[in-house]
């Protein structure tokens, strides 16, 4: 297991750096750059600009002089936000989305894992039908219907909860992490539930059964570990793409988070700032499927260790 | 055995239900199985044989399967057990082993886990007397370093070995009754014969009953007292083991028996289909043709495997799959090859056909070298050479009609479209004793038995010279079996075929081979004609297999008991 955490270790920066690279040259494809706007500025300030914020220069000498900032762990200057470097900017917004982002998690996990247990155990009955339906609603219902449809109920109806703000560990995070996990607590269940009726038509199930284990125990200890794997596959990309923020969660919340940047800055042509979202984006995707295939060999003895 | 009725099946009927139709599995069986006895239940698979023994055990899905009649037990009906008293009999009062050792294993928990569940589940023994419990029952079903085993997963052992553990958790919590549903059907011969002398073993320590599932008559010999024939859910005959072989009644059992290949006789023609018998006389007056003009010859052959560990890892682990064979096929023999799985046969004959690379060594083909074959020469060899596999449900694509697949090679080559081509199919579909009319079936409309013929329609579409078989019946029941063997032997003799055939079972190898080549570890051990290899077997390794290889007949089997 060491050994091929090691292995698996070397690939992260080596899938970072091209990740980056393809990204630079990507972006500088895009017709259209971050001082271009409608009215045209004076040659002189334009060529002003594009020194003081390490435009000039071919392409390749930027990338160059971008990779050694990087190394030095500087992310570049933001090029909209003209008082902040990008390295300030993640700071401020990332710990908002990833605190929202972890709670939405983990309610969402439990809920999901939770309704897709008991779909699967009662499996073709009415609870197991609503439940489904229910899922499938979470899936397509949009986040900017089913946010305001809380706050709506929860703030104005029932004054229990904040209707929106942030202020860290608070009550301010129910809602909008409620909102913002219910198309992920809708898959968990889904794959939950078909990872344990998969797992409850094998053969060893029967033998289980045969030795008059109650169907708790079968479940618990003979199939569940089995029917989470899909559950644990997803939740690499799910804790990724869920702690780095959603653009109209954050809106709706009004929550300074980093989701709202990365819309942005890509709108705007920010250059240094699409390069910092895309890295703490990669960086987490990694992790965390590394992170997963860890779990992965935890809860399958057959992977990881073959050798 | 006594005379104490142990568990009374009575009118037994089960049938499962979906919404399309209703199937009874089980059409109304009685069965009296008496205390320390050994009840055999024979059929095909379809029979019904495996339904009634998850009937007894209370296994049916009750929303899609009913259960009807009664199954009386300690006094009661088993049947109108609540799930809780179902729980409370499974494992403790009747247990039971299934067919595939591979899938029939948690693959999450440790087998130390696994095999003291029962004891938890049923005794009031603490987890220590429990574990130390498990640990005595895995020394005693011979699983070697028994504290290392007790933690390693399913995974890490072979199939002989998980389906010892089986057993240990199958008995460990004492048992009355045991039911083993094809328990060997999934190992090779050594494996098996070792597997059952286990099991008798453990049914003469503990007293246990036990109901033995099986298609297979000759396992059936040495290891039970009475025997049960089952036939589209019903009980053609039930007899003692003795005068079921020596005087069967039924027509079914007479035809089962006749299907059992010996390896302790030569035999000629096993058991004739109705289909088969017409055309018998033409075949019997063909003699087999074989010469000693050399078609193949292998010289010192070699093939090997390489695993590395990863892409950073210098590590290589090596498997010598073959390791050194010389051998000569001539033209019109059927050579035999058998060996235990893993011996190497299967690769060896790969090899021929360009499948697997090798690594030193020559094959000659028509005296010429055919391992530097290029891929334009490998297609012309290929052209001669044509295989048939063992699995006839993973061997087909299933997108494709069956016409299609027999077809395929001969548009392949370029040698026939259209019309003619759709005629040849047709005279193929023939020659194998399939219906030509349903030439626009999918592989899975067909049975495994006819599934395989349609291998067979395909490999002889470019009218080959060398047929190379890998275990063509193995995966079939008895009575398919012997149909294959039997068209296969036909058809050797019309088509003046030469046929390589490996399989791991020797009574099969007995009956169409005309010389046997045994392998082990890569390497070919002995190599006789099919007489004298089991008259005069030289070799220990060659003698052990046909030790292993049970029997049809009591009176002879169970004298010879391996115990």
């Amino acid at each position: 297991m060491g050994r091929y955490l090691l292995r698996r270790l070397i690939f992260v920066p080596i899938i970072l750096f091209i990740l980056i690279t393809i990204t630079f040259f990507l972006v500088r494809m895009a017709p259209g750059g971050p001082f271009s706007s409608e009215r045209e500025l004076p040659p002189g300030v334009e060529e002003a600009l594009t020194k003081k914020y390490n435009l000039d220069g071919s392409l390749s000498s930027q990338y160059g002089r971008y990779l050694v900032g990087l190394l030095q762990g500087d992310l570049g200057p933001s090029l909209k936000q003209k008082d902040f470097s990008v390295n300030e900017i993640i700071s401020n917004h990332l710990p908002p989305s990833i605190l929202l982002g972890i709670t939405a998690l983990l309610i969402s996990l439990f809920a999901g894992v939770v309704a897709g247990l008991v779909s699967a155990s009662k499996s073709n009955s009415m609870l197991d039908y609503s439940t489904m339906a229910f899922a499938v609603i979470g899936i397509s219902l949009p986040v900017f219907v089913f946010g305001p449809l809380l706050q709506t109920l929860f703030s104005r109806v029932f004054h229990i909860l904040p209707v929106s703000g942030y202020k860290g560990i608070s009550l301010h995070l129910i809602l909008p992490a409620v909102t913002l996990g219910l198309p992920f607590a809708a898959r968990f269940a889904r794959l939950t539930r078909a990872g344990m009726l998969e797992v409850l038509s094998e053969d060893f199930i029967t033998t289980a059964r045969s030795k008059g284990l109650t169907e708790r125990t079968i479940v618990l200890r003979h199939a569940l570990k089995g029917a989470l794997l899909p559950v644990v596959s997803f939740l690499g990309p799910a804790i990724a793409s869920i702690t780095t923020g959603s653009l109209v969660v954050e809106k709706i919340f009004n929550i300074p988070g980093l989701g709202r940047e990365f819309v942005e800055s890509a709108l705007n042509r920010d250059y240094f700032m699409i390069m910092g979202t895309v890295i703490v984006y990669g960086t987490l995707i990694i992790v965390c499927n590394l992170a997963v295939d860890i779990v992965y060999g935890f809860l399958d003895p057959r992977v990881g260790n073959e050798n | 055995m006594n005379n104490k009725k142990i568990l009374q099946v009575k009118n037994l009927k089960v049938t499962y239900k979906s919404l399309l139709e209703e199937v009874e599995a089980v059409a109304g069986v009685n069965i009296d199985l008496y205390a320390g006895e050994a009840l055999a239940i024979v059929g095909e698979s379809g029979s019904g044989k495996s339904t009634v023994a998850y009937a007894l055990m209370g296994l049916h899905n009750r929303k899609h399967v009913t259960v009807e009649g009664e199954v009386m037990y300690n006094g009661r009906n088993i049947l109108e057990n609540s799930t809780s008293q179902w729980q409370d009999l499974r494992g403790k009062e009747i247990s039971m082993i299934f067919q595939n050792p591979m899938s029939s294993l948690t693959p999450y928990l440790t087998i130390g886990k696994q095999v003291m569940e029962p004891i938890l589940r049923h005794t009031l023994k603490s987890t220590d007397e429990a574990r130390k419990e498990a640990v005595s029952l895995l020394k005693e079903v011979e699983i070697g370093d028994t504290e290392k085993s007790y933690h390693s997963y399913p995974h890490q052992f072979s199939g002989g070995m998980k389906q010892r553990v089986m057993i240990a958790s199958a008995v460990s919590a004492e048992p009355k009754i045991l039911i083993a549903d094809e328990p060997s059907t999934a190992l090779d011969v050594i494996i098996q014969a070792k597997v059952l002398k286990l099991m008798k073993k453990e049914l003469v320590k503990r007293g246990m009953t036990l109901i033995f599932i099986t298609h297979d008559l000759s396992v059936v010999a040495g290891l039970c007292d009475r025997v049960v024939v089952m036939y589209q859910g019903k009980i053609i005959e039930t007899a003692p083991v003795k005068k079921l072989f020596a005087e069967p009644e039924h027509e079914y059992t007479k035809k089962l028996l006749s299907a059992v290949p010996r390896v302790d006789k030569k035999v000629d023609r096993l058991m004739m289909n109705e289909q088969t018998r017409s055309r018998d006389d033409s075949v019997e007056s063909i003699k087999s043709s074989s010469s000693n003009e050399t078609i193949i010859s292998f010289k010192d052959l070699h093939v090997e495997f390489e695993k590395r560990n990863g892409i950073f890892s210098s590590h290589k682990e090596i498997t010598k799959a073959v390791n050194g064979v010389s051998l000569d096929l001539y033209k019109g023999e059927v050579l035999g090859l058998v060996g235990q799985s893993g011996s190497g046969k299967s690769t060896l004959i790969r090899s021929i056909a360009g499948l697997v690379k090798s690594k030193s060594g020559s094959i000659y083909y028509d005296n010429k070298d055919v391992l530097p074959a290029n891929q334009k020469e490998l297609r012309a060899i290929r052209r001669k050479i044509q295989m048939i596999f063992q699995d006839p449900y993973g061997s087909l694509n299933p997108r494709f009609v069956a016409g299609r697949i027999i077809a395929e090679p001969l548009i392949n080559y370029g040698l026939m479209s259209g019309k003619d081509a759709y005629k040849k199919v047709r005279e193929l579909m023939e020659l194998v004793q399939l219906d030509p009319d349903w030439i626009n079936r999918y592989p899975h409309e067909f049975s495994g038995g006819q599934r395989q013929r349609i291998s067979i329609a395909r490999a002889l579409a470019l009218e080959p010279e060398i047929l190379l078989c890998d275990e063509p019946v193995s995966a079939l029941d008895v009575l398919i079996q012997t149909d294959v063997l039997n068209l296969l032997k036909e058809i050797r003799s019309r088509m003046n075929l030469t046929m390589l055939f490996v399989s791991h079972d020797l009574a099969v190898v007995r009956y169409v081979a005309d010389r046997v080549a045994v392998m082990k570890m890569g390497k070919i051990v002995e190599l006789k004609t099919a007489d004298d290899i089991y008259a005069k077997a030289e070799h220990p390794y060659t003698q052990q297999l046909l030790d292993a290889i049970p029997i049809p007949d009591p009176s002879v089997e169970q004298k010879r008991i391996r115990c």
